[in-house]
């Protein structure tokens, strides 16, 4: 059943996103002639500012197009199992955690679909505008970080340090949708505003991780405070990798633990105390 | 000829009425077969349910009978059908005397009216 | 026996919705759920249906308790359109036969067509008569056990009452029951085997239609604006 489920919610927005995707794929196009043009006519200041707008408006569509996908998350979630949709989902023979789940996955799908297109999109630009990543960024050493010991640590270090960050990565998208599932489910309680109260709820949820995760740091960064309190020293190596990856650890459980706790917050009120207006 | 309700007396009996007046004016024949349960039900808008119990109680009366796999079909007994004609000649007569009599009118009088009025439709 | 609630009660809050129902329904039945606005009707419903949880007391469907056993026998047509309007026709249906191993596509296909309605038809330019035409063409295309429907002909012109009159009654079958809310009793009368009238939660009256009309000497409709007289 959860694949069936998978498949509505999939169809229910493949237009819009086949829309988004499209028009950053031409926009990609669009930036690799502007930028030929400017070669052509060098010195035209008129293609240099275009060329500029254009880059400053494709590091931008990545930023909206990272945003729609919550947006659409909320929209999808909301319609489909808060506002009248839900009177057919919550009656269909399929258990409510597989209702979540379905719109759970359909987001990462969508977030994969769209580092793809992105990835496919720098790919068509870098073709072109290779100042782009005439950034020194250094790869041949970075990849020689991971294999020997250099001043910034074994590779283990870094292998690790790499590790712990993509984990951050995927978790992301799944924490931001699941908190949004929690505040629309916390939402649907009231009898009256439910989806001003979602938003009230949003906030109220963000600032208790906020100070949660504020406590938190105050305890695991008490032994650094003698680094800060004095300008003069420097923070060997290993002892701030270890602050870091405590930290990013940390950080890492807290993040899977609100995440279980929201999924099961919202399975548990959509389940038990459904409240369709 | 369309079915009608009135809200006072169950419809089952008010169905039974109907199909006896429709057998009785030769709408349905003898030896005709029914519709089943479920179109006539929904010709009517009335609950299968309903429909089923008057068509069971006019079988018991005998005005139809079933053969176990074809269907319900009117009776083939002539008499029968005579008989129920007849049945539902008196109610109306019976109604119509009743109405006279409250306006006044003796048996001869009545007699008397509808003979004329008859001749007077016949002269139309 | 198909329902049988047992001392059902539904609080929300201070209010109570309903208050200790007992109540059994057999199947093979067109049942009329009446009442004013506002006494119970769709939240007994909503409960049978899985949407809302009982505060207390006993209700089961086909001796199951509510969940997924007794949503996979149930068939319910809520009062508002649930229907996702990115939908085709064809889409809804594939959703239903999805989901529901008890749908037939045969049967809802012959109906849609007797209606002109298109499998390529989109939802969202339909009118809402037409979907509501075709919620109750996928709800009633189900060969389910108990078939819920709330108000299905309040606010439709006389066509479609006639219609969805029509479809209930040719859908009929002796294993399966029908519960209609309403407070349009009138129209949906002569359908109508048993009466379930409530008010303010409480059960107050349940009976055959016949039996209303010999011992009262009235119709249902006659009878409900007595019993409900203000």
């Amino acid at each position: 059943m959860l694949g069936k489920l998978i498949k509505y919610d999939i169809l229910a927005d493949y237009k819009r996103y086949g829309i988004v995707f499209a028009a950053m794929l031409l926009f990609s196009f669009l930036l690799m002639a502007l930028d030929r043009l400017t070669d052509i006519f060098k010195g035209n200041r008129f293609f240099a500012i275009m060329m500029i707008i254009c880059a400053v408006l494709f590091i931008a569509a990545f930023i909206v197009m990272f945003t729609m996908i919550m947006v659409i998350a909320t929209i999808r979630f909301y319609k489909n199992l808060v506002r009248d949709e839900g009177y057919l989902m919550h009656t269909l023979p399929v258990p409510t955690w597989q209702l979540i789940t379905s719109k759970l996955v359909t987001t990462y799908i969508w977030s994969a679909a769209s580092v793809i297109v992105a990835g496919i999109c720098f790919g068509i630009v870098s073709g072109e505008m290779l100042w782009l990543f005439k950034l020194d960024i250094g790869w041949e050493a970075l990849s020689a970080a991971f294999v020997e010991d250099t001043v910034n640590g074994t590779p283990e270090q870094l292998r690790n340090l790499f590790i712990i960050c993509i984990v951050t990565i995927v978790l992301t998208p799944g924490f931001m949708v699941l908190q949004i599932y929690m505040s629309l489910a916390l939402g649907n309680l009231f009898h009256t505003h439910k989806l001003g109260m979602s938003v009230l709820m949003f906030f109220a949820l963000y600032i208790v991780e906020q100070i949660l995760s504020g406590v938190f740091m105050m305890f695991m960064s008490a032994d650094m405070v003698k680094y800060m309190t004095d300008i003069e020293s420097v923070v060997p190596f290993d002892v701030g990798y270890k602050y870091m990856m405590t930290s990013m650890y940390v950080s890492t459980i807290y993040t899977v633990v609100l995440m279980v706790a929201f999924f099961i917050g919202a399975e548990r009120i959509f389940s038990k105390k459904l409240n369709l207006e | 000829m369309p079915w009608n309700f009135d809200s006072s007396t169950p419809i089952y009996l008010q169905i039974m009425e109907q199909i006896k007046f429709r057998i009785a004016v030769g709408d349905y024949k003898a030896g005709d077969k029914l519709d089943s349960v479920r179109d006539l039900a929904s010709e009517a808008e009335v609950n299968p349910n309903t429909m089923q119990k008057a068509l069971s109680e006019l079988e018991r009366e005998g005005l139809l009978f079933t053969q176990r796999t074809s269907g319900r079909f009117i009776t083939e007994n002539s008499e029968t059908i005579t008989e129920l004609r007849r049945r539902l000649a008196d109610e109306q007569l019976d109604l119509f005397l009743k109405k006279m009599y409250n306006l006044g009118y003796n048996n001869k009088e009545v007699v008397k009216l509808l003979e004329d009025y008859i001749r007077g439709e016949e002269q139309k | 026996m198909l329902v049988e609630c047992k001392n059902l009660c539904k609080t929300f809050g201070e209010t109570i919705a309903l208050n200790n129902i007992n109540l059994n329904i057999e199947r093979g039945k067109i049942i009329g759920l009446l009442g004013p606005n506002g006494s119970g009707k769709t939240t007994l419903i909503k409960i049978l249906s899985g949407l809302l949880t009982k505060s207390s007391g006993e209700v089961t469907i086909s001796e199951k308790e509510i969940g997924i056993e007794t949503k996979k026998i149930v068939s319910y047509l809520p009062e508002r359109t649930y229907l996702s309007e990115w939908m085709t026709v064809k889409q809804a249906v594939d959703f239903f036969k999805d989901f529901y191993e008890d749908f037939s596509e045969e049967i809802a296909y012959s109906m849609l067509e007797r209606l002109n309605i298109k499998r390529g038809d989109r939802l969202k330019t339909m009118s809402k008569g037409t979907k509501e035409k075709v919620q109750l063409i996928l709800v009633m295309s189900r060969d389910a056990e108990l078939f819920l429907l709330d108000e299905p002909i309040a606010g439709v012109d006389p066509a479609a009452r006639d219609y969805i009159i029509k479809t209930i009654i040719g859908n009929y079958n002796e294993n399966a029951s029908v519960i209609i809310s309403t407070h349009l009793i009138s129209d949906v009368e002569n359908v109508l085997d048993e009466v379930i009238m409530i008010k303010y939660g409480c059960l107050v009256m349940h009976k055959t239609v016949d039996e209303i009309r010999e011992e009262h000497g009235k119709s249902v409709d006659g009878l409900f604006r007595e019993v409900f007289a203000c």
